[in-house]
């Protein structure tokens, strides 16, 4: 069996007298997608945080590439997501005053490429995902499908390693949800990126090669789908 | 439900209306202390300005009444005023502050000055008084709080003098506003008020409201963009457009009712601190900073409105297109259009420029061109604000370098709005502050001249007094030659010189007009040689002749004619009995020009200069007394030369300076303090819309935090947004404020007078410390990007 790619060990995190993960371990395989299941208030998007290098845990360990990350500083962190990761979040969470290949080529952009370069590279990104004509408005004046298709090419732009979805599909209609799904794990898998996404539908969880299940900040369930 | 939507909420809601509350507290408490302030300062002035009473020959005629003359002097560089009055008859009602007036002999002093007897230099202070302290005097009799001021009784025939001032019996005297002529010069060395400065006290007024005024709106602004879509969210449940904007008009008439109260409650206890920094010479008293009546009333109650209707406009978008807030359309991009007001504000003072003499002599067409043009040029920076924050985000998007200026720019282009507001009370203050500094020259050229250039002459603490009676300055002479640490005094002489066969001006012909030819000659007699001794420079051509012909740039230096003349008094109404005759090429003694343009009560002016003129009776006209500079030494100089009854009273050159730039120094104060309030208020309502600012957008920053964004690219971003605008806008207001004052410079500078130069370093300091002021109070809230992208923001919408 290969090295995980990411991993945590026992982690535990509160907010306060509000314990979100209660001894939490997860790995995650080079190319693998991984489908973080439960109810709400289980603890997934805190694990995925934490996986991510966001937040940090009160106890425990999280290695990327056999480096621990959760122990590293605020700007280690920052570096590592810019380079490494990339992020689709349930409300898209573009940035609303730039356009949609504008919001595309940040990360890019963030990590030192010309605005030029970046921009080229966020265009093909949006044709391939079928949202070219969009290119040029701002999140205002797109569908929600559209958007999160844009947030979709954002997370995959700087071909990360990992991409965390948090609910991408949470605001969307069924078919938009399963449009978004295949646009993500179809293109992540054909660079070889991991994705860890976050959902509490199962038609979503399909799209993964293996669920994990959460309740009360614990996994209790750990599965390959065939 | 409005109330409920207003008041209730979370803790951060609480937070958001304590402090936009807050904010419009600190607008309503500073615009009360401005509305209060202004007429303060001209009332005290005013009153100041009435204490100038001079003896005529007409009060010596009353039969009751009360005979009044001030004696103006200094004590240790403070002006200190004597009020000698004479009661003729009953009794008369007394002025405000005192029971009765005192009788000869005594002598009710202000609590500043008695505080100055009880001092460790009462003895310099006694024997200015003559007389016995009977009593102090209430604030109500006062100018301010520090002024040195006492009223002494006299005798019968102590008083003397030659100007109408007098107090009718039996109608209860005012002192306070009682109304003399002055001699000519004695508002240059007492504490009066200009037009000049009574014009700048209210247009600084005025100025300061308006950015108050826009800091106030900014303050109901805080979390305007939250607002909205609550407001958003009521319309696609089923409110009514007219529903959600009454909840609108409830929220703001609630912070401007908080905000109202505060306000009041902030000034009663702002008022003392206020009345230090008015620049009265004596000082303010809290109690006097209290607004007119319309003024408190329009502002109490104006504000509230003002701020319910910052709360509809708030809310319109909204209850119009509920889906356009819900889906962060983009607001309407402002046109170039908007800077239309401020070009048509230039215009009309350039029109104003070309029909100056309408300007001039008051034609309504004229005025309305200049006030106009002002207004417009106000309005026009803050509707062009928008615009110009616009255009300054489509160049740092374009041209900035890294992302953070690409974000910075961007949100700029996309809600100029936003960011002109903040901005937009700074630069209204650079714009005001910037004309007031520039009408300093024209001030001072309109101030009595001379005062402020004998002190480059005159060595330092030498003291200069005039006479007016041959009575008053022997009696004194020998006194001031036995001061300890005093050079002996060098005695001036001023008489006239009438040549052989011309008319003596007491022989004037009513109507008739005096050949020039024939007017006598201005001469001076003092010893060149001593005279020297207490100048900067020695006199050039000083020698061993005893007659110069007296040159300098004031004089062009043409020969008085060798002649016989009659030797007239100085004011050239009375012979003195001896002639004199003028030999052909007088040697030349150039005097330095502090010395022509003296001081009111000593001017080296004329043709001619005698250093001795024998038979000329021993009666100076005015003494210049040399000291070593110790304030103890320049008071026994003061005390020797006696009662404070001359009309020019004894002072050194930098006192008399600092009297003729009181106008323009207080003038000056007025601007940098209204400057340092105004920034200082919109500095902390830029901090405060900063966090709210970035609280507002903490879902796009957690994002972009969660993506890998530093800390660093998103605090660079916001002051950037801050920067950039404010940049450009003040750059702006600079060139306003300085194309406008020039043209108002250029309206007051008579025809072939040069026009003063613009403080440009004036406006570089103002530029500057609005620019600083408002990067800092951005950067205080910069902490707070780190909270706002906290991935808690990340779950919620």
């Amino acid at each position: 069996m290969t090295a995980p790619l990411l991993s945590a060990t026992g982690l535990h995190l509160s907010f306060g007298e509000t314990a979100a993960l209660a001894g939490a371990s997860v790995t995650v395989q080079p190319g693998e997608i991984v489908a973080l299941l439960g109810p709400s208030g289980s603890g997934k998007s805190t694990l995925l945080h934490c996986l991510a290098g966001i937040l940090r845990p009160d106890a425990g360990q999280v290695h990327f590439c056999g480096t621990r990350i959760d122990d590293q500083s605020d700007e280690q962190r920052s570096r590592l997501r810019a380079s490494s990761f990339g992020f689709v979040f349930q409300f898209g969470s573009l940035v609303p005053e730039l356009s949609a290949v504008e919001n595309v080529a940040l990360p890019l952009r963030l990590s030192g490429i010309k605005r030029k370069a970046a921009e080229e590279r966020a265009h093909a990104w949006l044709e391939r995902l079928d949202v070219g004509a969009v290119a040029g408005k701002r999140p205002g004046q797109m569908s929600g499908g559209q958007g999160q298709r844009v947030a979709v090419a954002r997370a995959l732009v700087g071909t990360p390693r990992v991409v965390f979805a948090d609910e991408p599909t949470g605001a969307l209609d069924s078919l938009n949800g399963d449009l978004v799904m295949e646009e993500l794990v179809g293109a992540a898998r054909a660079q070889g990126t991991s994705v860890v996404v976050v959902t509490h539908e199962a038609r979503v969880a399909a799209y993964a090669d293996r669920e994990v299940v959460l309740r009360d900040g614990q996994l209790t369930a750990d599965s390959v789908l065939t | 439900m409005g109330l409920r939507l207003a008041l209730g909420g979370d803790r951060s809601a609480r937070v958001r209306l304590a402090l936009m509350a807050g904010g419009v507290a600190a607008g309503v408490a500073l615009l009360l202390g401005v509305a209060g302030a202004a007429p303060a300062a001209v009332d005290r002035l005013a009153t100041a300005s009435s204490r100038n009473v001079t003896y005529t020959e007409q009060q010596a005629a009353l039969t009751t009444g009360v005979r009044a003359e001030t004696s103006v002097g200094f004590w240790r560089g403070e002006p200190l005023r004597v009020l000698n009055v004479e009661t003729v008859g009953p009794p008369v009602t007394p002025p405000r502050g005192i029971s009765s007036l005192p009788g000869p002999g005594e002598v009710l002093v202000s609590p500043a000055l008695a505080a100055a007897l009880d001092g460790p230099h009462s003895a310099e202070l006694l024997p200015r008084l003559h007389g016995k302290l009977t009593g102090t005097i209430g604030d109500a009799g006062l100018v301010g709080p520090d002024e040195l001021f006492a009223i002494a009784g006299v005798g019968p025939g102590q008083l003397e003098g030659d100007l109408a001032a007098g107090f009718p019996g039996g109608r209860g005297a005012d002192l306070k506003y009682s109304t003399g002529q002055t001699a000519g010069g004695v508002t240059s060395v007492t504490a009066g008020i200009s037009d000049e400065l009574r014009a700048a006290l209210l247009v600084a007024a005025v100025g300061l409201i308006v950015p108050l005024m826009v800091l106030v709106a900014t303050a109901t602004r805080l979390s305007a963009a939250s607002r909205e879509r609550r407001a958003a969210a009521l319309r696609l449940v089923g409110a009514t457009a007219r529903q959600v904007s009454g909840l609108g008009a409830i929220e703001g008439a609630v912070v401007g009712a908080l905000g109202a109260v505060g306000g009041v409650a902030l000034f009663l206890v702002l008022r003392a601190p206020l009345a230090s920094l008015v620049p009265v010479p004596g000082g303010l008293f809290a109690a006097d900073i209290a607004p007119p009546l319309w003024a408190a009333l329009l502002t109490v109650l104006g504000v509230p409105v003002l701020t319910t209707l910052a709360g509809l406009v708030a809310v319109r978008r909204a209850a119009v297109s509920p889906l356009d807030v819900r889906r962060q359309a983009t607001p309407p991009t402002p046109s170039l259009r908007r800077l239309l007001p401020l070009a048509a504000g230039l215009l009309m003072l350039v029109g104003a420029l070309a029909n100056s003499r309408a300007v001039l002599s008051g034609r309504w067409y004229g005025t309305a061109l200049l006030i106009g043009g002002a207004l417009l040029c106000l309005a026009g920076i803050a509707v062009a604000g928008p615009a110009l924050a616009r255009a300054a985000g489509i160049m740092l998007a374009r041209f900035g370098p890294g992302p953070a200026s690409h974000l910075a720019g961007k949100r700029l282009v996309m809600d100029p709005a936003a960011a002109s507001r903040t901005v937009t009370g700074m630069a209204l203050v650079v714009v005001v502050v910037g004309w007031l500094l520039a009408f300093l020259p024209l001030l001072a050229t309109t101030t009595p001249s001379g005062q402020g250039v004998l002190v480059s002459a005159l060595r330092p603490a030498t003291v200069v007094a005039g006479f007016r009676s041959t009575a008053e300055a022997t009696q004194v002479m020998s006194k001031v030659e036995d001061v300890q640490g005093a050079q002996a005094p060098v005695v001036v002489r001023e008489i006239q010189l009438l040549r052989d066969g011309a008319t003596a001006p007491a022989d004037y012909a009513p109507d008739a007009m005096p050949d020039p030819s024939q007017f006598p000659l201005g001469a001076v007699v003092v010893d060149c040689t001593q005279l020297s001794e207490v100048l900067r420079q020695p006199l050039i051509g000083c020698g061993d002749s005893t007659i110069y012909r007296l040159a300098s740039s004031f004089q062009s230096g043409a020969d008085p004619l060798p002649a016989t003349y009659e030797v007239l008094d100085r004011n050239g109404l009375r012979s003195s009995g001896l002639q004199v005759s003028l030999p052909p090429d007088l040697p030349v003694l150039q005097v330095p020009d502090g010395l022509v343009q003296g001081i009111d009560g000593f001017q080296l002016y004329g043709e001619v200069l005698f250093t001795r003129l024998p038979g000329l009776p021993e009666r100076p006209d005015a003494v210049l007394v040399g000291t070593d500079g110790d304030p103890a030494t320049i008071e026994a100089v003061r005390a020797a030369l006696g009662p404070l009854r001359t009309p020019f009273p004894p002072l050194t050159a930098e006192e008399a300076t600092v009297i003729a730039r009181s106008a323009t120094d207080g003038y000056a104060r007025v601007a940098m303090i209204g400057l340092a309030l105004v920034v200082l208020v919109g500095g902390l309502s830029l901090t405060v819309t900063t966090a709210d600012s970035l609280r507002e957008r903490r879902h796009a920053h957690a994002a972009l935090a969660a993506m890998g964004a530093p800390a660093r690219v998103l605090r660079r971003s916001v002051l950037m947004q801050t920067a950039t605008p404010l940049l450009i806008t003040v750059t702006v207001a600079v060139g306003v404020s300085a194309a406008a004052s020039w043209m108002y410079l250029r309206l007051g500078t008579s025809d072939g007078v040069p026009v003063p130069s613009l403080p440009w370093s004036g406006y570089g300091l103002i530029a500057a410390s609005a620019v600083v002021a408002s990067l800092l109070a951005t950067a205080s809230a910069l902490p707070c990007v780190r909270s706002a992208a906290h991935p808690d923001a990340l779950r919620m919408e």
